[in-house]
């Protein structure tokens, strides 16, 4: 159970923590943007 | 019990996020890859979150009486008032952890959000090492002392809290003492994260010290909060009593307080960089130590502490903090080495280097102190100090100290002259006035003598300082307004002299206090009288006073147009557990202070007396302090002179 | 650069010398009721910890009290006068700071009750 919520809570931040990768797939990764 | 569960699936949630932003992190900033840097912060962020997520589970666990939650059971019930109830979540041991790493979630996010001007590289590492410390702490709160832990029944009600604790100081002081040690990681990851990134120079000073100016807040407020706890409800008449939980909180502050000074000399001078690297990285592994010992019961305490799970692994993170801060520091040594020149002796920086030294001379002594029945225990037969060893020991310590604080902010940072000595004077004036005034009233104590002195000899420094801006304002013939603008221009100077006047007056509180406190323990039929510290008291009998859940035995004693009411609270339901409510009565001059020891059978009463001198100058002073702090801060972003690097040209400043 | 070595080497000799000095006068044995049953009596103030027993007898309005500390196997008569702390019942933890007396009463000048544990996980026994 509380496995469960743990895997719930992490597919819903997930978007929010990948985002620079999500926005940005094709830019060189070396942004040195803080 | 579904409660329980989400708030435990939070955590391990947190957890995981935190564990994968100190590896991203740390990678991240090796690699400077920006885009990388930036997903390790934000799961720094939804860390935060989560621990934020599961804090209000654990609340709402609470304030619903939620029995099925072993940690509602064993700190609450359903009698215990809503407001201590809220309160039992940073009061056991795992609500407290998760209160810790709630603090360290929100201010570190803080930090990370005013980082920008760092350089992503160093804010990478900052947030590598703060979410190692947060993954640490988590690993505890899921693995090892959860506080969602569930009883296999829900019992009707619960344990309750003890009536001792049941006060309003319960709800003040430990959130905010927690909150103040919590606070310490922020600037220590940012010291680390500035030695890994090999940028020694002061571009990190700014940052840094504003989130150790709020560690330092925090702290101060928690222990004058803690004094003046210990002082109203715990009915000894004293304020502090150099028991190990205290000194683990005094210790991180003293060495705070060195660096906030000392930093100065590394803004201006490019200086004392490996001291202030150093003292910022000493105040957490003392944390780190403090909380260890706090709750692992290793050392006698006056606060019980069960051998708990707990202890060996904060030793285990005490052993792992200190490796990699010593590890660090030696990596780096030959970047801390400055080319400046190094000031006369008799110099502003000379004064905040012989600052640091004593400083932390008083840290090995409290230290020591505090460690001394585990050392003695180790090599035979424990052995504990008392209040005794610490005077004796760091009573000199705290007098050269304060007569620095008198002569420091006079001394300019180059070459001290003819005006600097001429300065002098003022603070010599009110030293010598003093002195003659107590030796004059009969003082022989030797502290006394050089303690209250001292503490004018510093307020005179103050006043004559502000006297000095005003006066120079008049001077090119501006008024009142002009010269308030002129301390507001340089308010982090002014704001700083004002705490130091406030600690001058705290001191005062604190020396009165403690050498010219007066105690008697009488026993007195109705009407008669006591004389202590040309105080008068009449006791005029006893009252029985029947409430809900307690019955109070309620005495009255009378001096002058005063009433005071010592009371004892009998509670039934627990066993007949009693306790003391103290009578205080306060003036600028002194505190009446009155326990009710007890009943006799012959209808007569008996009392414990003290008469606290100048008690009030020392939450006075305290609050003094905080305004320093906070009004020279205010709002102050860019700094009142120019940086170190902007100044002076070199070859040094960079790794 | 020597001038500053020899400034901290003069400090840190101060400290060590206090800090020998104050915990040479200042520091008290801690033991627990068994020891100070089986050790000869020291000179000096002791500490002792126990747990406080049912028999606890108060006079003179509470500022005056004997009671028994056990630990284990060994118990002692405890003698003090003042006020006592809150908490202080049958079954507290206490530290009694005194001198074991030739009467075999342990002399009490001070009186240490551990304030109730916020930090003990008491787990809620079924």
């Amino acid at each position: 159970m509380t496995l469960l919520v743990a895997t719930l809570l992490l597919f819903a931040a997930g978007p929010f923590v990948l985002w620079p990768l999500i926005r940005t797939p094709d830019e060189s990764p070396e942004q040195g943007a803080a | 019990m579904i409660l329980a569960y989400l708030g435990a699936g939070a955590l391990l949630a947190g957890l995981v996020l935190a564990a994968f932003s100190a590896l991203l992190s740390f990678w991240a900033g090796w690699t400077e890859s920006g885009v990388m840097i930036q997903v390790g912060r934000r799961a720094f962020y939804a860390t935060a979150a989560m621990i934020f997520i599961a804090s209000v589970i654990l609340e709402t666990a609470l304030l619903t009486h939620d029995f099925s939650v072993a940690y509602v059971t064993e700190h609450s019930d359903l009698s215990t008032p809503i407001a201590l109830v809220a309160a039992a979540f940073y009061g056991g041991q795992e609500g407290s952890l998760l209160y810790w790493v709630l603090i360290l979630g929100i201010l570190g996010s803080a930090s990370l959000l005013a980082s920008a001007a760092l350089g992503p590289r160093l804010a990478a590492y900052a947030a590598g090492v703060m979410a190692a410390i947060v993954t640490f702490f988590l690993f505890v709160l899921v693995l090892v002392a959860s506080p969602f832990d569930v009883l296999q029944i829900t019992p009707p009600d619960g344990l309750g809290l003890n009536p001792v604790l049941r006060d309003g100081g319960m709800l003040i002081h430990p959130p905010v003492v927690l909150a103040g040690f919590a606070s310490f990681a922020v600037p220590f990851s940012f010291a680390a994260a500035a030695l890994l990134a090999g940028r020694t120079d002061a571009a990190w000073i700014a940052h840094t010290r504003r989130f150790a100016l709020v560690a330092w807040g925090l702290q101060s407020t928690g222990l004058v909060l803690g004094m003046w706890w210990a002082y109203h409800v715990l009915g000894w008449g004293g304020y502090w009593g150099w028991d190990p939980v205290e000194n683990v909180a005094l210790m991180p502050w003293l060495a705070t307080t060195a660096y906030l000074h000392s930093s100065q000399v590394q803004e201006r001078r490019g200086r004392l960089r490996g001291w202030n690297f150093g003292l910022v990285i000493l105040a957490f592994l003392l944390v780190v130590f403090g909380t260890f010992i706090v709750r692992s019961g290793i050392v006698p305490s006056v606060h019980t502490f069960a051998v708990s799970a707990i202890g060996p692994w904060f030793l285990g993170f005490l052993g792992a903090c200190l490796l990699f801060s010593v590890g660090l520091l030696a990596f780096r040594t030959g970047g801390l080495k400055s080319n400046a020149e190094p000031a006369p002796a008799v110099s502003r920086e000379g004064a905040f280097a012989l600052q640091n030294l004593l400083l932390i001379g008083v840290i090995a002594v409290v230290f020591w102190g505090t460690i001394l029945p585990l050392v003695s225990g180790l090599a035979g037969q424990e052995r504990v100090v008392g209040a005794a060893y610490y005077e004796r020991a760091a009573g000199p310590l705290f007098a050269a100290i304060l007569l620095l604080m008198a002569a420091g902010p006079l001394v300019p940072w180059r070459h001290a002259g003819e005006p600097f000595w001429r300065s002098l004077r003022w603070p010599a004036t009110a030293f010598a006035i003093l002195l003659v005034a107590l030796i004059a009233a009969g003082v022989r104590s030797l502290p006394a003598l050089l303690a209250v002195p001292s503490a004018f000899a510093v307020a005179s420094t103050v006043l004559y300082e502000y006297a000095r801006a005003i006066g120079r304002s008049r001077l090119t013939g501006g008024g009142m307004s002009r010269a308030l603008a002129f301390v507001a221009r340089r308010r982090r100077r002014y704001g700083a002299y004002l705490a130091h006047l406030g600690l001058a007056v705290l001191v005062i509180g604190l020396a009165a206090s403690h050498f010219w406190q007066q105690e008697r323990d009488v026993t007195l039929q109705p009407g008669q009288q006591v004389s202590i510290g040309g105080y008068t008291l009449t006791y005029a009998g006893v009252q029985n006073r029947e409430l809900a859940d307690h019955s109070e035995l309620v005495a009255t004693m009378r001096f002058g147009d005063r009433t005071l009411e010592p009371a004892r609270a009998t509670y039934a339901g627990l066993g007949g557990q009693s306790l003391n409510h103290v009578a205080i009565s306060t003036t600028p001059v002194a505190d009446v202070y009155v326990v009710l020891a007890g009943m006799n059978s012959d209808g007569s009463a008996s009392f414990r007396v003290l008469v606290n001198p100048l008690v009030s100058w020392i939450w006075t002073g305290g609050a003094i302090i905080i305004l320093g702090v906070v009004l020279g801060n205010a709002g102050a972003r860019r700094a009142a002179f120019v940086p170190f690097a902007a100044r002076v040209p070199s070859s040094l400043g960079a790794s | 650069m020597i001038r500053w070595g020899l400034v901290i080497a003069v400090v840190a000799a101060c400290v060590g010398y206090l800090v020998y000095s104050a915990s040479g006068a200042a520091s008290e044995y801690y033991l627990t009721v068994s020891e100070l049953r089986s050790q000869q009596p020291t000179t000096g103030d002791v500490r002792v910890a126990g747990v406080v027993q049912n028999d606890i007898q108060r006079s003179d309005g509470g500022l005056h009290v004997r009671f028994t500390e056990k630990d284990g196997t060994a118990s002692v008569p405890v003698d003090y006068t003042g006020a006592l702390p809150d908490i202080f019942k049958p079954g507290i933890t206490v530290v009694a700071d005194g001198r074991l007396g030739a009467d075999g009463v342990f002399h009490a000048r001070a009186v240490l009750a551990k304030c109730p544990s916020r930090f003990s996980t008491t787990p809620y026994t079924q």
